[in-house]
């Protein structure tokens, strides 16, 4: 019964915004929306568990970025944590979607729904859901996500940069991926609809 | 009318594991191979992709990959005495259909049996006296040992990558290894895989009783692996779909990850699918083959001539196969004679349930098939029999495949089987009971066997197989021995309660147990009392060859697939190093 109260009230808390948001906001936009002129990718609503480790991984340089980097070393791990819960639940508009070439639309959807049997690419949505719109704690929505990103993302899964991952899948899978199929699904993926945060309730601890 | 096709060199029966080793050795040996599958082509992309792949109702409890028991089954009894009736729906093993057959859906659990499983006449007389069990036991040699199936072994687990850990190279024993296995010529391909709470707590415990714990050698990839034939594999993602499913991350070495690719590319290589062969033909001589009879997805009836037939059948599916085509004598289980159908065996498996309270999370929907931690202290020949009364071993582990949410919820004993209780029941222990398997082999006697049912036939006018089964006495000893055992681990294993169910009388086919079935096509060094010689050629029509379980003379510990391979492997061999270049049996 205590638990469950607590779990009531979890989302006051969580929207109160823990001390270095601003930091983040300059960025990642006022309500972790992304910012396309930049590429910075939007984090609104993506699973805690995948913000904190993503913080780790800058600070400890298995993931290498020169802005987030000095930033992620710079915060305590509980200043991550805070961060990361507060921008899991923050409910951001979904920015106007890019328009795009159709037939590279086409070609990740293809990609994303089924993967390829020729390149040995499964399809996305087996671990980052129906859609892109991500899977437990750790697998990411990339649905809506920056086109920029996306790309950037694949090309450091591809040259073996970013060590999030270690059953290497991600790094397998990009290196599989040609450059046209790396924009087709970062522009299929840019072209989604982002999910918003499911609320606390829904969510089982 | 048939029409009659074009002659080839090689007819393959079934493209499943044997076809595809087989279909790729004989056509690199510069061979026409014509592939003919009764099922559905089906490939990791797209068939095998998620979210569809995951669906536990679809796969699990219809079995979407299992033959079709609406067109052809297999009818059962416990006893010559009763009358067989048809399985209506495949419930107690799963025999799979489709392209790359039983090895889509299989867990990957991947082993090497014993020299005293393939010896085991020789051995256990040697060890224990002639007569230490009764006559009606016919367990037998195979006519090879484990020395002579070694680089097949080899050769086999470095096409699918296996992950473990070697306990025994080349005689040096290995700590953290199975090191109670036979010797192995090097490692493993990949390293083993992560160990999954549950089976920690076993090894804990089994360490604590003196036993030797090794991770369990998986064919669900630890990390990413190429194969000498090119073909890349990606690490297991531990989601808990194995058996019964086909694996959409290219993580678990089947026909479609490891050879098939390269094998359909090669023009030498005809692949037809939906091809129901009805029976090998045979020339007036009754001893050379000329070919197969087969039914198409339209209804059409094909002659396909080949100057050399491979049966790679599901094991059942080989036996009846030879029935169907007359090609041996059937085995007659009133006077013992005859060798078609005979030592038709098993697997002896138990299990025990370890539950926990709820702050112990086992977490058991974060498993791959053949992950997890056992002992091979009880395996096989590995402890002394005489004062036991039994032959055989099996091996004790927390080897849990998947905590899949229509099949797993263990509830403690005394819990109602369905209603509010159970529910509740089932909340409570979910995630909190861990599960300590054995897995026994299985004697073979004179009464166990295969023939074809007077009575019920299949979809295009066969007369099906019938199975007459039970668990020998032998193995209901070696299932009360080992279950002790192994309830004496679980015990050790920290939990409130645990509940322990032996192997009893009368094996029931509604009810999963496993899908190894083994024997019925028999290989062995005399024509009366096998099948095939050691070369798994038929002693009857040399131009026939017939691979699979359905070769052991009895069944082993271990769970059979690695043994398949190896065989697989071994007659491939045979074939382009003696059988091609002088056509002939290869033993007189």
């Amino acid at each position: 019964m205590r638990l469950l109260f607590l779990l009531l009230l979890l989302p006051l808390s969580a929207v109160a915004q823990p001390s270095g948001v601003q930091g983040c906001a300059s960025c990642h936009g006022a309500q972790g929306e992304g910012n396309a002129t930049n590429g910075t990718p939007r984090i609104a609503g993506q699973p805690q568990a995948y913000l904190e480790r993503q913080l780790a991984a800058y600070a400890d340089g298995r993931r290498d970025n020169g802005v987030m980097t000095p930033i992620a070393r710079q915060l305590a791990p509980q200043e991550r944590a805070a961060l990361s819960a507060y921008y899991s639940e923050l409910r951001a508009p979904a920015g106007k979607l890019p328009p795009s070439a159709v037939a590279s639309v086409q070609r990740g959807r293809a990609l994303a729904m089924r993967g390829d049997a020729g390149l040995n690419v499964q399809g996305c949505q087996n671990c980052h859901g129906p859609g892109g719109v991500g899977f437990g704690n750790v697998n990411p929505y990339l649905a809506g996500l920056d086109r920029r990103y996306l790309e950037t993302a694949l090309g450091e899964w591809r040259s073996g940069s970013r060590k999030t991952d270690p059953s290497q899948q991600m790094n397998q899978i990009a290196r599989n991926l040609s450059d046209a199929d790396v924009k087709a699904l970062a522009t299929y993926y840019a072209s989604q609809s982002p999910p918003q945060p499911a609320t606390v309730a829904r969510r089982r601890p | 009318m048939a029409k009659r096709l074009k002659e080839t060199d090689v007819v393959m029966l079934g493209v499943g594991l044997v076809g595809s080793i087989l279909g790729r050795e004989l056509t690199k040996a510069g061979l026409e191979v014509v592939g003919l599958e009764r099922g559905e082509p089906r490939y990791t992309v797209p068939d095998f992709q998620g979210p569809a792949m995951h669906d536990e109702l679809r796969y699990s409890i219809r079995k979407s990959l299992m033959m079709d028991a609406a067109k052809e089954t297999y009818t059962f009894r416990n006893s010559a005495a009763e009358t067989a009736l048809p399985m209506r729906r495949i419930q107690g093993f799963l025999p799979g259909a489709g392209l790359g057959g039983s090895a889509v859906h299989w867990n990957g659990q991947t082993y090497r049996f014993h020299d005293a499983d393939f010896r085991m006449r020789t051995l256990a007389t040697e060890r224990y006296g002639k007569d230490f069990l009764g006559p009606e036991y016919t367990f037998q040699d195979w006519g090879v040992s484990y020395a002579d199936l070694e680089p097949y072994y080899d050769r086999f687990e470095y096409l699918l990558g296996v992950s473990g850990k070697a306990g025994n190279v080349q005689g040096k024993k290995i700590p953290g290894g199975n090191v109670l296995e036979e010797p192995r010529s090097r490692g493993y391909p990949t390293r083993p895989m992560k160990e999954p709470y549950g089976s920690a707590m076993f090894r804990k415990a089994a360490e604590g009783l003196g036993y030797h714990p090794f991770t369990q050698p998986s064919s669900n990839l630890s990390e990413p692996y190429t194969n000498p034939e090119g073909m890349t594999l990606n690490t297991c993602m531990f989601c808990g779909y194995c058996e019964r499913y086909g694996c959409e991350h290219f993580a678990k070495a089947s026909p479609q990850t490891v050879v098939l690719p390269v094998l359909l590319k090669d023009p030498k290589f005809k692949l037809r699918t939906q091809c129901q062969v009805q029976r090998i033909n045979l020339d007036s001589s009754g001893r050379n083959a000329t070919g197969v009879t087969y039914i198409d997805g339209q209804g059409r009836e094909f002659e396909q001539p080949a100057k050399l037939v491979v049966v790679g059948l599901f094991a059942l599916n080989n036996v009846r196969m030879l029935l169907l085509s007359k090609i041996g004598a059937p085995y007659d289980p009133a006077s013992g004679e005859g060798v078609v159908g005979r030592n038709y065996s098993y697997q002896t498996t138990s299990g025990v349930n370890v539950f926990y309270d709820e702050n112990t999370n086992i977490n058991p929907f974060m498993r791959s098939g053949a992950s997890g931690t056992l002992i091979a202290d009880f395996v096989s020949d590995n402890f002394d029999h005489a004062k036991l009364g039994f032959l055989g071993g099996g091996y004790i582990g927390e080897v849990m495949s998947h905590g899949r949410p229509i099949e797993f919820h263990p509830t403690p004993p005394g819990t109602p089987s369905w209603g509010s209780e159970w529910k509740k029941a089932v909340v409570r222990h979910y995630n909190h009971t861990a599960t300590v398997s054995t897995h026994g082999s299985s004697i073979s006697t004179r009464y166990n066997y295969l023939d074809l049912d007077p009575t019920y036939k299949d979809a295009w006018g066969q007369p099906l197989m019938r199975m007459t089964f039970d668990f020998p006495e032998n193995d209901i000893k070696l299932s009360a021995f080992i279950t002790e055992r192994a309830a004496e681990i679980a015990k050790a294993m920290g939990g409130k309660q645990i509940a322990a169910s032996p192997r009893k009388r009368p094996y029931n086919s509604t009810q999963y147990q496993s899908t190894h079935n083994t024997g019925g096509t028999i290989m062995g060094l005399e024509r009366s009392t096998s099948v095939l010689n050691r070369y798994c050629q038929s002693w009857d029509v040399p131009n026939v060859f017939v691979i699979g379980a359905s070769c052991y003379p009895q069944n082993a510990s271990y769970n059979p697939t690695g043994t398949v391979g190896a065989l697989a492997y071994w007659a491939a061999d045979a074939i382009v190093g003696k059988y091609i270049r002088s056509p002939g049996p290869l033993m007189s």
